[in-house]
């Protein structure tokens, strides 16, 4: 590895500390690299390259002064365009708030600012998080690092493909029904859906109230984690978050799994999953059982109603907070995101309190049933790889833009996999598993039970430790490799460069 | 509700008329959703309440 861009969180760290490599050098690295790339990529929607330089100056500053340093400082991240912060404008992927800027900065945000990163700008993202595939009427979605015409995802679709590019360390998204988790399955990143409360919400598009969670994507497990224990915990502004912090102990990430126990779904659930998919996903659950993994096949309760009742409850909610300006503006809204917000309106309203009122039973039967013997269940993020743009874009020559089929939990839902953890409230963690044969990222998901973050994290951490499906970079990145590493080198030499 | 019920509704949300073959490609997604979920939401009992959620996550946290 010669290119700084290229490490983890936990080694860039290391060297801005040491003061091996100064915030300005690798901020610059990291712009450079987003101005030679990201034209093709769309990840970004807009970069604050002046800002980003100035609070890297100051950082360096702050270092040579002795200033006590956070566990972030200097390192890049970038935010899905859903967060505000203060000043600049958060668009949530819809030309009609282009202008929109925010007067505050998300709890999130502050949070990962009082650490010492460095905010690069906003990536792209769906229409108000709505659309799978990142269709938005700021411009066009971002495109897929292993392939620039497949999807990255959506919502956060800006978030993974920046990460998977090398472009950034690591990003905030939000997670209402798999927004994190399928675009970091679609392009080779790590992202996590935490425990319902865990991270606040404070400054971030609300969509779906009762679903909605902002969480991080990253490349590697441990850069996650080390997202996740920055953002996490109690906000006095959002109510919703639980009196809870979040640490990983140092001997947790070398955890041996042997004996410890998995549940997988049975077949019937899987038989939906491409070939590919389902090749990597056996191969996980063999690598899981190598490592001595205990590993049952269980029938997950009501999953496939699971899945449908968060759909009713997620296209209630987001039709709720629409309809008002649905009917003033509606050209303000990409025709595919209107038709799609529209038809939860039809659901009647004593159906979706009863979702609501459900929920604290269904989740208890869930865990009860899923977890009384294992420690996480091991399931895949997505059916497929990312498919091409011009097979799911309006337009499509191939296949017309339904709009039911990505409201409703259908075969074609790209959520089947990932919406009903929103619903129970649970963490899942999405991970690398694997490529194609066609050299597409292919995605496992950990899931656990309430605030069992800290397993997943071991669980995957477990399985980064015994493959490198996290260590490849697409050609997009690795073509671009620049020098930064030679022409900042170290005093002294450090591990894994 | 009634399919013209159900598409005049989305029009009416929409602004607009929508085209009729959409209107009812979602219409009847709906409805077989709504189906889907019904033998889970007739479960429903007096006692449960939404607000009951969270607190039944924090009764089954698990020691980290």
């Amino acid at each position: 590895m010669n290119d700084l861009l290229d490490a983890d969180i936990e080694t860039a760290a290391a060297a801005l500390r040491d003061g091996a490599v100064s915030a300005r050098a690798l901020t610059e690295a990291a712009l450079t690299r987003v101005g030679k790339i990201d034209g093709r990529l769309r990840a970004f929607l807009h970069v604050e390259r002046d800002v980003a330089l100035e609070r890297a100056d100051l950082l360096d500053r702050a270092r040579k002064a002795g200033a006590p340093l956070g566990p972030l400082h200097g390192v890049p991240l970038a935010r899905k365009d859903l967060f505000d912060r203060a000043g600049e404008i958060a668009t949530c992927g819809a030309a009609r708030w282009a202008k929109r800027r925010a007067r505050e900065t998300a709890t999130c945000l502050a949070r990962l600012d009082a650490a010492g990163a460095i905010d690069l700008g906003a990536l792209n993202m769906s229409e108000y998080a709505f659309h799978p595939h990142g269709l938005n009427s700021v411009t066009e979605p971002a495109r897929n690092p292993w392939d620039l015409a497949r999807t990255a995802g959506g919502s956060s679709g800006g978030s993974a493909a920046a990460l998977a590019a090398r472009l950034i360390f690591g990003s905030m998204g939000s997670d209402s029904g798999g927004s994190i988790r399928f675009p970091a399955a679609l392009c080779g990143v790590v992202g996590l859906l935490p425990t319902r409360g865990r991270v606040s919400r404070q400054g971030m598009m609300r969509s779906s109230p009762s679903l909605d969670a902002a969480g991080p994507l990253a490349r590697t497990v441990r850069d996650c984690a080390a997202l996740f224990t920055v953002v996490a915990g109690s906000d006095p502004v959002d109510p919703t978050t639980v009196k809870r912090t979040f640490a990983m102990r140092d001997a947790s990430w070398r955890r041996s799994l042997r004996n410890r126990r998995i549940v997988i779904p049975k077949d019937k659930l899987l038989e939906t999953l491409s070939p590919a998919v389902r090749s990597a996903f056996d191969a996980a659950v063999r690598i899981f059982s190598g490592e001595g993994v205990n590993i049952a096949a269980i029938d997950l309760p009501d999953w496939d109603a699971l899945n449908a009742i968060t759909a009713i409850v997620f296209a209630s909610e987001v039709a709720a907070t629409h309809q008002r300006s649905l009917a003033a503006d509606p050209d303000a809204y990409s025709p595919e995101v209107r038709e799609r917000m529209a038809a939860g309106l039809l659901y009647p309203a004593s159906d979706y309190l009863d979702a609501l009122r459900l929920r604290a039973r269904l989740t208890c039967a869930f865990v009860e049933t899923v977890f009384a013997g294992a420690e996480v269940l091991l399931l895949p993020s997505a059916a497929d790889v990312a498919p091409r743009l011009d097979e799911v874009l309006p337009g499509a020559a191939r296949a017309r833009y339904d709009a039911g089929a990505y409201t409703l939990a259908t075969a074609a839902d790209p959520g089947r996999f990932t919406r009903a953890f929103n619903y129970l409230g649970l963490p899942a963690l999405a991970l690398p598993a694997g490529f194609s044969p066609d050299g597409l990222p292919v995605g496992i998901q950990i899931a656990g039970p309430p605030f069992a973050e800290a397993t997943l994290f071991e669980f995957g951490h477990a399985f980064q430790r015994v493959t490198d499906h996290h260590l490849r970079a697409p050609a997009l990145a690795t073509n671009d490799a620049t020098i930064i590493w030679r022409l900042y080198a170290p005093k002294t030499p450090l591990g894994g460069i | 509700m009634q399919d013209h019920d159900a598409a005049a509704r989305l029009a009416a949300a929409l602004g607009r008329p929508l085209d009729s073959a959409l209107a009812a490609r979602i219409v009847a997604l709906c409805r077989q959703q709504m189906e889907s979920v019904r033998p889970l939401l007739d479960r429903v009992t007096a006692s449960d309440d939404p607000a009951h959620h969270a607190a039944a996550l924090e009764e089954m946290a698990r020691d980290e």
